[in-house]
């Protein structure tokens, strides 16, 4: 069993976007800086082009994904590592052209998940992370090839 | 939509970028050859539909209500559970 108050002293892959804190994204204050572009939008949401990274260290384990184009759509995302540190994200040839990203670049990587009730019940969708480039600040919901990850995997193990 | 039949190795060429060959039949599954250019995403019909009904049911929570639940999380340790073994949880 891990403590996770140590986890949370760490820095999350999530900082390397920087995300903006909750009363300047309660009080509308972004800038074109914060904003992260996904040209294709996402699954489901494919028009939806504009985002922001709302969060900070009060909020986690929990940041959100926000549309700027929608005011009712934002995704509570997680940063995958402090949860499944083993997460493998393998980013195809395609996925790392349609971000920008070379070979150097480290992309933040960001898992969807469902909070129900119970949040002990929660879910990461680990087949489909979002990558995000923090330099060109190009975002995708990108689909892994890896057969042993599910979009709904618990996050924690208890009896069910 | 466009039907055609194809014996197996034959290639069916869509666009002047895309190739789609028979490899292999195997009762009721077929195995398909796909060449296209790197911008081109190919993905498989059901587990882009899975990714989109999970965004759906996954984005009707407000943010607020989201930290509400989830900051519980860190006063509980957490396994972290290498995500092989975590599979038998799958919800």
């Amino acid at each position: 069993m891990v403590n996770v108050s140590s986890l949370m002293d760490t820095p999350t892959n999530a900082d390397l976007i920087g995300p903006v804190p909750l009363s300047k994204a309660e009080a509308g204050e972004f800038t074109d800086v914060d904003t992260i572009s996904f040209p294709g939008g996402l699954p489901g949401f494919e028009e939806l082009r504009r985002f922001v990274l709302v969060g900070e260290p009060d909020t986690y384990p929990s940041l959100c994904l926000q549309s700027l184009d929608d005011p009712w759509v934002g995704f509570t995302v997680i940063d995958p590592y402090r949860f499944f540190p083993d997460y493998h994200c393998e980013l195809t040839q395609i996925d790392q052209d349609s971000l920008g990203l070379t070979e150097q670049d480290r992309a933040a990587v960001l898992l969807i998940v469902f909070v129900p009730e119970d949040p002990l019940d929660m879910t990461a969708n680990l087949l489909a992370p979002v990558v995000i480039n923090p330099i060109t600040r190009l975002g995708r919901q990108v689909i892994l090839h890896n057969p042993n990850y599910s979009v709904r995997q618990y996050l924690i193990e208890r009896e069910r | 939509m466009l039907v055609l039949a194809r014996k197996l190795n034959q290639t069916i060429l869509i666009g002047h970028d895309v190739e789609i060959t028979l490899l292999a039949i195997d009762g009721n599954e077929v195995k398909l050859g796909i060449k296209a250019p790197r911008e081109v995403s190919i993905v498989r019909q059901e587990v882009l539909q899975a990714v989109r009904e999970e965004n759906k049911r996954a984005s009707h929570m407000p943010f607020a209500e989201a930290i509400k639940r989830t900051t519980v999380l860190p006063k509980m340790a957490i396994n972290d559970t290498p995500v092989e073994n975590a599979l038998s949880t799958e919800a």
